[in-house]
């Protein structure tokens, strides 16, 4: 119980990842590797601005807006100046791996004894006699309303026309070009909004661990991935492969159904170590999965 | 109107094998002209096309569209002016994205997109229509993926959309060479009707000689990056398949004699 409570925040935590890998994935069909640096960043602005005694919901907010920074410079870098999209993501995260270390001025900035947006909810929630054992409340509420929000803003904002433009750049830059659309501004405005809420999730992670560490986002995108397939697989399951709002909602679930899986996994004995080697695993099966089942029906008929 | 005076069209200018698509063209095509261009493989067609939806950029000489100098405009610019359907079915249409929301995609064509959420039941209704007129029984599928469809039935909606919003000029590059017979007829008369309806410019590449004769109110020949023929009125009418595959074999021997 305790085990699920704890993958359940952390789920929520990682939701806005999820999101962000979502956008890119599959809106844009761009693998941004940018998340790797941007998640940490988030995390490095909240840390430096709570230590600083800064507000933590401006603290937030400037982990927002400097994800944001980070992901349209990797669009400007890709479209602009036409530099391959992996390699436009993979220059700004090494880029951002120094400006963290700067950011934070070493490699693990502690947040324990910090005031964080978790600990300012606190105080009005026992006001109001509401506690759960070991302050679990006011991460699984902030988290779950940031996720809501984010799914009811996200899907209202992929059905708005500038919203649908975004999706038609990912589907068909042809079709959209000739509905008059600057598809480098897309892409710019696309990849930040994705790197904005991956830094959100840097942000909602440093202040629940109580820590901001230079080596935290690693792998992050293949994490993200892992969750969006997750979230792919539920809304298939669904039937509704082309709603957006199931789609959203699956792919929050499949960030929560994913730590729920590394937290089981973790408790029967796997290594810490071997998680990203075992993520990395699930994500090419379920990638090659699809294919090798369409080649075996092929070759049978 | 359309002008195109001097336009000169180069690839690879930077590599020894240069390209000349298009040499020293100039045409005015009026209001409500209906032009078919014919030519063999490379002679020009499509980089004609693409000189005036703004996707290929001239080396010298000037598109004017309208009353805009379209010269420097890109492709997405002027997208306001230009309405285009392409050779490939899956060109024209975003195919994760419903019926309905192309079509909005397509009202919007050169106009900035808000954050407002406009597409609702009304403007639906109001689609729906005009996708009756296609004939293609569509009107019952608003919300389907528009990837679901048949080419044929893409490349009406593409039309549709490129006329939802009337365009100064209508561009179709082949727009019926990758469908089948029955489907291609459709969408030919579909393009005729609409064009005649919205008293559209526009012009048409095609292969067939039977449609050059059939379509349109002036025919351009183009070979090796000129314009060999160009006939208009009583001329063009009295165009038969014959007399142009004639023409073509005259060209063909003239090339041969000049070796
Ligand atoms: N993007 C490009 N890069 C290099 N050369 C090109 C490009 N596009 C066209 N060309 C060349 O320009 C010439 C004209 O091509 P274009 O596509 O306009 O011919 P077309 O008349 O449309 O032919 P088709 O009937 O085969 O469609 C050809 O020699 C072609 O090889
Ligand atoms: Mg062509």
């Amino acid at each position: 119980m305790e085990l699920l409570l704890g993958a359940l925040i952390l789920g929520l935590a990682y939701a806005p990842l999820g999101l962000g890998v979502f956008i890119t994935m599959r809106v844009f069909n761009f693998p941004d590797i940018t998340a790797d640096g941007s998640l940490t960043f988030g995390a490095a602005i909240t840390a430096a601005l709570l230590v600083a005694g800064v507000n933590p919901w401006l603290a937030i907010a400037a982990s927002v807006a400097g994800g944001f920074a980070a992901g349209s410079l990797t669009g400007v870098i890709h479209t602009r100046l036409r530099v391959n999209g992996l390699l436009s993501g993979i220059l700004v995260m090494t880029a951002l791996y120094s400006i963290n270390l700067r950011t934070m001025g070493r490699s693990n900035v502690p947040l324990l004894t910090t005031t964080t947006a978790l600990t300012q909810l606190e105080r009005p929630l026992g006001a109001l006699g509401m506690s759960m054992p070991d302050s679990t409340l006011p991460p699984l509420l902030l988290f779950g309303t940031i996720a809501l929000l984010l799914v009811w803003g996200l899907a209202w904002f992929f059905r708005t026309d500038f919203g649908l433009t975004m999706r038609a750049t990912g589907d068909n830059e042809t079709m959209i070009t000739a509905q008059g659309v600057n598809t480098n501004a897309m892409k710019i405005i696309g990849i930040g909004l994705s790197n904005a809420l991956i830094a959100l999730s840097g942000s909602l992670v440093a202040q629940y661990q109580g820590y901001a560490d230079i080596g935290m986002g690693v792998g992050i995108v293949v994490f993200g991935l892992a969750s969006v397939i997750i979230g792919d697989t539920l809304a298939g399951v669904f039937g509704s492969g082309f709603n957006v709002w199931t789609r959203l909602v699956c792919v929050i679930a499949g960030t929560i159904l994913f730590r729920v899986i590394v937290a089981a996994a973790l408790s029967v004995g796997l290594a810490p170590a071997d998680l990203k080697i075992v993520t990395a695993c699930f994500v090419l099966v379920a990638i090659l999965l699809p294919r090798t089942r369409s080649i075996l029906r092929t070759r049978g008929t | 109107m359309i002008r195109i005076e001097s336009l000169t069209a180069t690839f690879g200018a930077d590599i020894p094998n240069r390209v000349t698509a298009l040499h020293d063209i100039t045409l005015d095509i009026s209001e409500r002209e209906f032009v078919v261009v014919i030519g063999s493989n490379g002679s020009g067609k499509s980089t004609l096309l693409n000189v005036l939806a703004g996707t290929v950029q001239p080396e010298r000489g000037r598109v004017l569209i309208g009353n805009t100098d379209a010269t420097r405009l890109r492709a997405h610019d002027r997208a306001h002016l230009v309405g285009r359907v392409f050779q490939n079915p899956f060109s024209g249409t975003a195919p994760t994205m419903t019926v309905a929301e192309n079509l909005r995609l397509a009202e919007l064509r050169g106009v900035p997109k808000g954050l407002r959420r406009r597409l609702d039941a009304r403007r639906i209704d109001g689609y729906r229509g005009h996708v009756a007129e296609l004939g293609m029984g569509l009107e019952d599928r608003m919300g389907t993926p528009i990837g679901l469809l048949s080419g044929g039935q893409r490349q009406a909606l593409t039309l549709l959309m490129a006329t939802l919003r009337r365009p100064e000029i209508l561009l179709l590059d082949e727009h019926t060479a990758a469908l089948d017979p029955e489907s291609a007829e459709q969408v030919l008369l579909l393009t005729d009707r609409l064009i005649e309806r919205h008293r559209l410019t526009a012009v048409m590449v095609t292969h067939d000689m039977n449609e050059a004769a059939r379509f349109g109110n002036r025919l351009l020949m183009m070979n090796a990056g000129r314009i060999v023929l160009d006939a208009a009125g009583a001329e063009k009418q009295a165009l038969t398949p014959g007399g142009l595959l004639a023409r073509f074999a005259e060209l063909r021997a003239a090339a041969a004699h000049g070796h």
